[in-house]
């Protein structure tokens, strides 16, 4: 222990702390202490003073008043005897005057006025005595002092330096020690070593036993937040693994919907297809093909986007991007959309917008993008009787320094009905067809943009419904892809 | 017959005799010019009583000592003869006075100026005087309580009181007074004078300790010879080398 005692950086650092502060009450208490004597030495060396006053004054005065000369000198002598006494001078009024010793440089100094009183009544001033007293004794006797007190008080304040460090070691450190101890063995499990200290116990608790008090209570709420923990873990594997079961069998219904479905869906629009264009059936049949393929193919999209919402749902979904030419991706787009609008058999324009400047690649999920777009624009083809669709591209600017901001920002504008602007939010929204007749008209399961925003969020992008700002135009998407910053060399 | 004259001559002669082997102790305190350490021959007393004894045949040795001492030394035996007195009942009882062989007067000292005349001792009631410590001036001036008496040591404490004013008259033996103005302070001259009007005309004696074996046989041989000195003139030309001004005797 007395190793640890000493080796203790804590220690180290009280005992110099204890030192310094000790050293400083030391110098202080030495001066304080030497000025006390000093004053004390002083105040009796300056008693002489007082006692001149009450006891040789009034013989002075009785001898200088009946002009005994004698007696004048025999006090002024004895005055003088004192050796602190320097210089003594009594000037009479009468022109008398008798001086011992020789002045010194800044003493101390009284003067006595000297007076004849009778019946209490000054009658006649007699003259002045003047006593100086010198200090050098005085002086003399601190610096011999000085050492001694200052030696004993340094020696005192290191003595209690080093009793104070044991002191708090003993009731201190060592405990501190202990509950370091304690917490660094106690590792997962507090329940195992209930923390104790060395110590008696005591009636009114102290700072330590606050600490352990306090410890104890971290260690029981700690052993409970673990228990609740471990059963949350078990419950949560227990859930975890219920819903991979989900999963799977989620996955096996999906996957078994989509073959047992497509399958003889495909089978289906195949043959109707070969009815539709063999010349040989009659036209009323092929006619009749021709709106069960059309009624196969919507069955089919349908089926399609049940399965791919439910994907979603299931996090089936991931989004890979990688350096995609935008400009050939955007070719796709308009070329996708230029066949929607033959199959949906109408005139309507399709114009590609790509706003410079723009570079070659940008890092996209393509496919996914492409899916978002491509639905935007089938329903832009679908509700459109007639006009343009625009397909606009330009990279995400700062609206105020036009600085490019890494992103690239999609529209899908078109000249069809329009959507109230009350109503914007709603088409995003599963399920739902603002015009159920037109919904009617062209068909549709209101899954479509529910996915697009699903897609959108699943690749940190924002798809949102704005008021188009170009004339003409009644309805615009705005897909925002924040980060499509291709690597340079990927772009080059 | 012849055999008791013989043996009166034999006693006188074995007691002159013995007379004249003794030293006698003469003593007398410091009050010059009557006696004092510093004047010569030891002042007026000592030079007129030794002159005296020693002419009478006696063997002589003088000293100036404190008062104190004198009466100490006059009721242990030590010493003599005391010189420098006074007339004083008290001394009498225990001294035996031989005759004056000096008269001095006693005067008041006043300021420059102050205007005062001795009328009597009660007239001096309203002033302040400064009288020697012990001094005997004169016995109704000694007993007179009543007055403003500021006891002072020596009679030049007391002049340069009046003399600056801290006491209204001081008195003494002229001879005293002007012995002290002129061989302390003569500055004081300028200060002050005397009071016309002589307060007592006083006698200076030396007297012979009562108990002092022969005590009568010395005052009588004193008196003889000073008779003889003062009718020859020796004692007169002793005193003028004393009180040159004022020689009374």
């Amino acid at each position: 222990m007395t190793r640890r005692f000493f080796t203790d950086p804590l220690g180290y650092r009280l005992v110099l702390a204890s030192l310094l502060i000790g050293s400083v009450l030391s110098v202080f208490s030495t001066g304080i202490q030497l000025l006390t004597s000093f004053n004390r030495q002083k105040e009796e060396a300056t008693a002489v003073f007082t006692q001149i006053e009450t006891a040789l004054a009034g013989t002075l005065e009785q001898a200088l008043w009946t002009f005994d000369f004698d007696q004048v000198n025999i006090l002024l002598d004895g005055i003088a005897s004192n050796e602190d006494i320097t210089h003594v001078e009594l000037v009479s009024q009468t022109g008398h005057r008798w001086e011992r010793g020789a002045p010194s440089e800044a003493p101390v100094q009284r003067v006595y006025p000297l007076s004849y009183s009778r019946n209490g009544q000054v009658t006649q001033e007699l003259g002045k005595l003047r006593v100086e007293l010198t200090l050098a004794a005085v002086i003399n006797n601190l610096r011999e002092q000085f050492w001694v007190i200052l030696m004993t008080n340094l020696i005192k304040a290191y003595l209690a330096a080093v009793a104070l460090l044991y002191v708090v070691h003993r009731m201190i450190t060592r405990h501190l020690r202990t509950v370091a101890r304690h917490v660094d063995n106690t590792g997962d499990d507090p329940a195992l070593q209930p923390l104790v200290l060395d110590r008696e116990k005591r009636r009114k608790p102290d700072d330590l036993d606050h600490i352990v008090s306090a410890i104890r209570q971290f260690e029981r709420r700690v052993q409970n937040d673990v228990a609740a923990l471990k059963s949350e873990i078990t419950e949560r594997r227990k859930s975890e693994a219920q819903a991979r079961e989900a999963l799977s069998v989620r996955s096996s219904f999906i996957g078994t919907m989509s073959h047992e479905v497509r399958t003889p869906l495909n089978a289906i629009l195949g043959f109707l297809h070969l009815i539709e264009i063999d010349e040989a059936v009659p036209e009323r049949q092929r006619h009749y093909a021709r709106v069960a393929t059309r009624a196969s193919q919507q069955l089919l999209n349908q089926l399609n986007n049940v399965l791919e919402m439910s994907r979603l749902d299931s996090n089936a979904v991931s989004i890979s991007t990688r350096p995609t030419d935008i400009r050939r991706l955007a070719q796709q787009w308009q070329d996708t959309t230029h066949a929607a609008i033959h199959f949906h058999e109408k005139d309507i324009e399709v114009v590609l917008e790509l706003e410079p400047p723009l570079r070659e690649k940008y890092e996209l999920d393509g496919a996914r993008v492409t899916q978002i777009v491509t639905n935007l624009t089938d329903n832009a083809a679908k509700f459109t009787q007639s006009g343009t669709i625009l397909i606009s591209i330009r990279e995400t600017r700062d609206p105020d320094t036009n600085e490019p901001l890494g992103g690239l920002q999609i529209s899908v504008s078109d000249t069809g009905p329009g959507i109230d602007r009350a109503q914007c939010t709603q088409v995003f929204e599963r399920f739902t067809q603002l015009d159920t007749r037109l919904e009617r008209t062209h068909g549709g399961s209101g899954l479509g943009l529910a996915i697009c925003l699903e897609l959108s969020h699943l690749m940190g992008a924002d798809l949102t419904v704005i008021q188009p700002e170009r004339d003409g135009f009644t309805t615009e998407f705005l897909l925002v892809i924040h980060s499509a910053d291709a690597p340079e060399a990927q772009n080059e | 017959m012849i055999k008791y004259v013989f043996a009166a001559i034999l006693a006188v002669t074995a007691t002159f005799a013995a007379a004249q082997d003794r030293v006698l102790q003469v003593v007398a305190d410091d009050w010059p010019p009557f006696s004092g350490p510093n004047l010569p021959d030891g002042g007026m007393s000592l030079d007129v009583i030794k002159a005296v004894l020693e002419r009478a045949g006696y063997t002589v040795e003088t000293r100036v000592v404190p008062w104190a001492r004198i009466m100490d030394g006059a009721r242990n035996g030590t010493v003599d003869i005391v010189g420098s007195l006074f007339a004083d009942a008290e001394l009498a009882k225990v001294l035996t006075y031989g005759d004056p062989f000096y008269a001095t007067d006693i005067q008041l000292l006043q300021p420059v100026g102050a205007g005062h005349s001795y009328t009597s001792v009660e007239a001096l009631r309203p002033y302040s005087i400064a009288v020697g410590d012990g001094f005997l001036y004169e016995e109704t001036f000694d007993r007179a309580d009543y007055l403003d008496k500021m006891v002072v040591t020596t009679t030049l404490q007391a002049v340069q009181m009046v003399a600056h004013g801290r006491a209204d008259l001081t008195l003494d033996s002229v001879d005293v007074l002007r012995h002290v103005i002129e061989k302390d302070d003569p500055s004081l001259n300028d200060l002050v004078e005397l009071v016309p009007g002589t307060m007592a005309s006083q006698n200076l004696h030396m007297a012979v300790r009562t108990d002092l074996e022969g005590s009568a046989q010395i005052v009588a041989d004193f008196n003889a010879t000073l008779a003889e000195m003062r009718a020859d003139g020796t004692l007169k030309a002793l005193l003028q080398r004393h009180v040159s001004d004022q020689v009374n005797g």
